[in-house]
């Protein structure tokens, strides 16, 4: 009977080593240095990697019991050839039964806990207003719109001042952060044509009310419309026609009157369904993998996330904000280059206007760091490598020391 | 009253009719075909103008000669073919009574527009109206109303256990009429269950073939990318995991309970023929461009005219889903009476096979669940087709609302994938490993435990969805208890093979390799429930990777024990174990090739449903490497699959004989002969022990009639369940 445990264990062991290989093979033959993970680049995922490691070996350590024990009665507990007879007459185990429903339920409650606890960490003053003065509370705010397909990025300081100092400052393509700031991404998911749609619905209505137009109260305003507008008088003179126009041609029609071309072009360029729906964006989902944090950008409701990058990218740190969330056609390209700088680089940046921001691009951002810290003229460095990168898209640092 | 009792088959005679009715319907076919393959190539662009209409009928110039000359080449082709057939309730029939429905529906919806001003055709009102009368006029021709109709007039109706004109045995043909028997029906859902699952396969490996290189190669864009897959989880969930339990489910557990038919014959037939047209109605959209959201068809992507417009497939997914929902409903009442009401005497809850405990729990589940996502698919359809504004945040709508109604059904519905495999493995390892399961009643009870905490976890899906942020850490504790009754039964499973006596057969097979790879998934699962590190993986392919794991390693796997445990029952016949052994390698080997390492590229940053990922694989080259190995696991995958299909059709027909219980099984269904007769049994079974008494010298799990000790058996037997129903003896 002895020899019967000792045996067992080793084949625990055995099929262990045989998973945890497998399981590790990716960072032999990855190449990537990493293995299962990404680079790092925010102080919040160093936690969440410990987390994974842990549960990865608490999963290994299980499969590796039970698939021991599974692999021991293959072998031991096969039926020889002929044999008809039964196996043991075991009914069950009560002892057993209840230590296997307790230690899972301790396992599972320790690793629910740590997991709470590492996301409270990770969430200093997010949700909770009282906490925002706290160390590991957002230092300023990057206001994040994600739209098909593509993303538009507004810096803000915590109380919520535009960063440039100009209100109506474009909004940068491409996500540029300052390294060792925490930072609070106010998401959203918007077309910037709401405003659009809620016009053509309020004339509409109100069309059709006619006399008791004034029963119909304004519709609010939603979040996009307040604060991602993009639509101009003109669009707003043209929606306004446009719902005008749609309405008398369907009255029109439905009082039986002739309706002439154009007007049955008006009605022939409806939408296929209902449609004031055709204004509004899908969800989509703002993530570094890098940083480990994603949040969904949902259709007109603004959801948080919080990191700080804690790493300035260099020429070979190619990192991304991607779309998690299914939105279309085109969700697979719906990503953008993003980057850590340092401080002063950034300060500089945040104040850039449009046109000058066309050469600090993340690619160049990150040439840029080649030539250290110490920079006199950013806008003349600058300018010389968006030269040279445009000249060898592959430029390395060695090229940027060499010729600025 | 004396009116004789009808029976079901010889119907309405349609003499005068047959010739009309084909006559419209090759209008209609030919009709429909042409407007199809306008859409199909691009020359029609539906947007519901009268001349759209007008060319859709064929109305116009040319068309009107083409249809009208295949209407009635069709019409006297299907009239003199259809004599016979038009004449007797079934499949023919039922095909020309759709296009009338349809035609039925369109134009009493194009009548109501019209006199309420509006254009006559609009996409969505008579599309919706069509498939719903459609679906009417094809359940009658399938003469699936009849007795109901009968019964309402006042008429007398057969006996439902009558159905001897419907089980007749004519060979093939039983599987195309609307037959009430369970063994046929079980039969049927087997077939187009793995009829549907080719397809759906075939769209997993057009999939593959695109993401085997980065950059897009095999779709044009990524909006056939996105039909593609959407479709291949639409159909491997809702017509095949799902559907494929109620047919192993409506053959097996009559029998094993000791019944002589389901407690609803009729209502168990309607639910097939309904499921098949829902799941036509899911393949009718691909020739039009099918619905793009996955199958979990999030709003607003398809509830809003959004920048890419929502196509009408969409509105297929939606009126699919009601079908299939519905089926599935009927299904699950059927299985709960069955399982209450119809059971043998001397058969107590606590002698049920597992299978049957695991199926009482999926019925449970999805009576209680499957109204919510009805509602969160009508909802979408309401936004579309009526304007109205649940989701549409623009007027006050909330997206995230669809989340959580939907989920609520969604994560009951991967333990309604489940909780029936979970049965069935451990009658296939107790049966081929020659022992008790361990623990018989902790394996019941945490089946009940699992689906009761099912309902309580929808939100592990939406941890990064912007909900209320205190629910994660609710559902996050909850999510992980469920490991502790799925660790029970993980127990039962590997303690039955302790000083057992394992036959290494094929059903043996699958139901070890399930233990491997379900226990994987599983773990994955408690990983994912840790809310920090799903914010990393959400919605990347390490989600794929686990659910992966637990739908094919898990569901998969034990639908194929189930299959060969049960293949010599339902033939009559032994499939060839050298060619089982071959599927089980080839499917084994290859979905662990493609589902692990697929672990490494959602950890790595890889999201699911994208069509392309070269920018990810520029920063970190070993993502094109992995995904070409993925691919090849596939093909290897799809290879085993018609290893399976070859060895299951020509074993049916050629097989050796196999007897009546070569795996020497106790539970009742191993007791009649293979394939069963035609009431199961002759005369009722008693049982008088635990299904799975191997090992115990003499154990007897039940007798049949006329068996020694029999009717003292029954005697004892009644006197505790004095009012067991007795079915009828034949
Ligand atoms: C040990 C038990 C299980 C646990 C703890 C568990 C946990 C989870 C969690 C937390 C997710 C969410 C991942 C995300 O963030 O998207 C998930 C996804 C999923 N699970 Fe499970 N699960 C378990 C068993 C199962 C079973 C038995 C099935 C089906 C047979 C299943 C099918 C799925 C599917 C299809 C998804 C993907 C949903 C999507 O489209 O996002 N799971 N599971
Ligand atoms: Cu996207
Ligand atoms: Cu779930």
């Amino acid at each position: 009977m002895k020899g019967q445990w000792g045996k067992l264990a080793g084949y625990i062991v055995g099929t262990g080593a045989v998973a945890t290989a497998i399981t590790l093979l990716p960072a032999r033959i990855g190449i990537d240095g990493n293995g299962w993970l990404p680079d790092l680049i925010s102080s919040e995922g160093g936690a969440i990697d410990d987390l994974f490691w842990g549960l990865t070996i608490m999963s290994l350590v299980i499969f590796a019991i039970v698939c021991g024990i599974v692999v021991y009665s293959m072998v031991h507990f096969r039926a020889a050839p002929g044999d008809l007879g039964d196996g043991e007459h075991i009914h069950g185990n009560a002892k057993m039964e209840v230590a296997w429903i307790v230690i899972p339920s301790i396992i599972v409650l320790v690793i629910g806990v740590l997991s709470y606890v590492v996301l409270q960490d990770n969430e200093v003053g997010l949700y909770d207003k009282a906490a925002a003065k706290k160390p590991g509370a957002a230092e300023m705010v990057v206001d994040v719109r994600g739209f098909s397909f593509g993303w538009a990025f507004r810096y803000e300081t915590k109380e919520g001042e535009p960063l440039s100092g100009d209100e109506d400052a474009v909004p940068s393509s491409e996500l540029v952060l300052p390294v060792d700031k925490v930072v609070r991404f106010n998401v959203l998911s918007c077309s910037g044509k709401e405003h659009l749609g809620r016009i053509q619905e309020q004339v509409s209505r109100e069309l059709a009310a006619g006399d008791e137009a004034d029963e119909f109260a304004e519709i609010e305003p939603g979040i996009c419309e307040r604060e991602w507008d993009l639509t101009t008088d003109e669009d707003q003179k043209a929606a306004e026609e446009d719902a005008t126009r749609t309405y008398e041609a369907l009255m029109k029609r439905q009082d039986g009157k002739q309706i002439n071309d154009e007007e049955q072009a008006v009605l022939d360029e409806q939408p296929r369904f209902h449609g004031d729906q055709q204004f509004i964006d899908v969800n989509h989902a703002f993530w570094v993998p890098e940083a480990r944090l994603k949040i969904d950008a949902i259709s007109g409701l603004r959801t948080y996330v919080q990191w700080e990058p804690n790493h300035v990218t260099g020429p070979d740190d190619n990192y991304q904000v991607v779309c998690a969330e299914l939105c279309g056609t085109g969700h697979n390209g719906m990503r953008t280059d993003m980057c850590v700088v340092d401080q002063e680089t950034f300060d500089w940046w945040a104040k850039l206007d449009e046109e000058a921001r066309r050469d600090a691009t993340c690619t160049n951002l990150r040439l840029l760091t080649c030539l250290g810290g110490d920079v006199d003229d950013r806008d003349d460095a600058i300018a010389d490598v968006a030269k040279l990168s445009k000249e060898d898209p592959d430029a390395a640092c060695d090229a940027v020391k060499e010729k600025i | 009253m004396t009116a004789p009792v009808r029976t079901e088959t010889t119907g309405m005679p349609m003499r005068p009719g047959a010739g009309i009715l084909g006559i419209v319907g090759g209008w209609v076919f030919a009709a429909v075909v042409l407007t199809l393959f306008r859409i199909w190539s691009g020359g029609l662009d539906w947007n519901g103008s009268s001349a759209d209409w007008k060319a859709a009928l064929g109305l116009t110039g040319g068309d009107f000669l083409l249809v009208s000359l295949a209407g009635a080449v069709l019409g006297l082709l299907l009239t003199i073919a259809g004599r016979d057939a038009f004449r007797r309730h079934g499949l023919l029939r039922a095909l020309a009574m759709i296009g009338v429905g349809y035609a039925v529906g369109a134009a009493l919806t194009m009548l109501v527009r019209t006199a309420f001003g509006l254009v006559p055709y609009s996409d969505g009102p008579v599309i919706v109206f069509g498939i719903v009368t459609a679906y009417a006029f094809y359940i009658a021709g399938m003469g699936g109303w009849q007795s109901w109709f009968w019964y309402a007039k006042g008429d007398p109706t057969p006996e439902h256990e009558d159905h001897s004109n419907h089980g007749a045995r004519r060979g093939w043909r039983d599987y195309f009429i609307f037959n009430t028997d369970h063994k046929v029906i079980g039969l049927q859902y087997l077939v187009a269950v793995f009829f549907f699952m080719l397809v759906g396969g075939a769209m997993a490996e057009a999939v593959r073939a695109e993401l085997a290189n980065p950059e897009l190669q095999f779709f044009a864009d990524g909006s056939q990318y996105n039909q593609a897959m959407s479709l291949h989880g639409v159909i491997m969930l809702f017509l095949f995991i799902i559907p494929v339990f109620a047919g192993l489910a409506n053959y097996v557990i009559p029998i094993m309970l000791g019944a002589p038919d389901m407690a609803y014959p009729r209502l168990n037939a309607l639910s097939f023929w309904t499921f098949v047209f829902g799941g036509c109605v899911f393949l009718a959209s691909i020739p039009i461009g099918t619905f793009e959201a996955g199958w979990t068809n999030y709003a607003t992507l398809s509830s809003s005219g959004g920048p890419a417009e929502v196509g009408l497939g969409q509105l297929m997914w939606l009126m699919g889903i009601q079908l299939v929902g519905a089926s599935s409903i009927m299904t699950a009442i059927n299985f709960i009476v069955t399982i209450v009401a119809m059971r043998a005497p001397g058969m107590t809850m606590w002698r049920m096979p597992l299978f049957v405990w695991g199926n009482l729990t999926q019925a449970l589940l999805i009576t209680f669940g499957t109204p919510f996502v009805a509602g969160s698919q009508f909802m979408v359809l309401f936004d579309l087709v009526m304007g109205t504004n649940f989701f549409n945040s623009m007027l006050g709508g909330d997206p995230i609302s669809y989340q959580h109604i939907f989920w609520f059904y969604s994560h009951p519905a991967v333990y309604i994938m489940i909780l029936p495999g979970f049965g069935l493995i451990t009658d296939v390892i107790t049966t081929h490993a020659r022992k008790p399961a361990f623990g018989y009643r902790a394996l019941a009870i945490s089946t009940i435990g699992i689906g009761f905490l099912g309902f309580t976890v929808w939100a592990h899906h939406m941890f990064t969805s912007g909900m209320a942020p205190w629910l994660r850490l609710p559902m996050m504790i909850l999510t992980m208890l469920i490991a502790v009754p799925t660790g029970i039964k993980v127990l039962g499973w590997t303690a039955t093979l302790w000083k057992a006596k394992i036959h290494m057969t094929v059903p043996m097979l699958w139901a070890l390799g399930f233990l491997f790879t379900f226990t994987c998934g599983g773990l994955t699962g408690v990983m994912l429930a840790a809310v920090p590190f799903d914010i990393h993986v959400q919605d990347t392919y390490f989600v794929v990777a686990h659910f992966h794991y637990v739908l094919f390693g898990g569901s998969v796997m034990t639908v194929f024990a189930g299959i060969y445990h049960w293949f010599p029952k339902m033939t009559g016949r032994m499939f060839d174990p050298g060619l089982g052994k071959l599927h089980f390698w080839l499917m084994f080997i290859g979905s662990n090739v493609t589902f692990f390492p697929m672990h490494w590229l959602g950890t790595l940053g890889m999201p699911r449903r994208i069509a392309d990922y070269q920018e990810l694989a520029a920063n970190y080259p070993s993502v094109h490497g992995w995904n070409a190995v993925i691919t090849i696991g596939a093909l290897m995958q799809g290879l085993g699959f018609v290893v399976f299909l070859y060895n299951m059709s020509t074993s049916w027909r050629r097989g050796p004989l196999a007897g009546n219980n070569p795996w020497r099984s106790h539970t009742l269904e191993w007791q009649v002969t293979s394939p069963p007769p035609l009431f199961n049994f002759h005369g009722t079974p008693v049982v008088v022990g635990a299904p799975y008494d191997y090992g115990l010298p003499g154990a007897k799990h039940a007798l049949l009639h006329g068996e020694p000790g029999y009717d003292e058996a029954l005697a004892e037997a009644l006197k505790r369940r004095p009012a067991a129903p007795a079915p009828a003896a034949h």
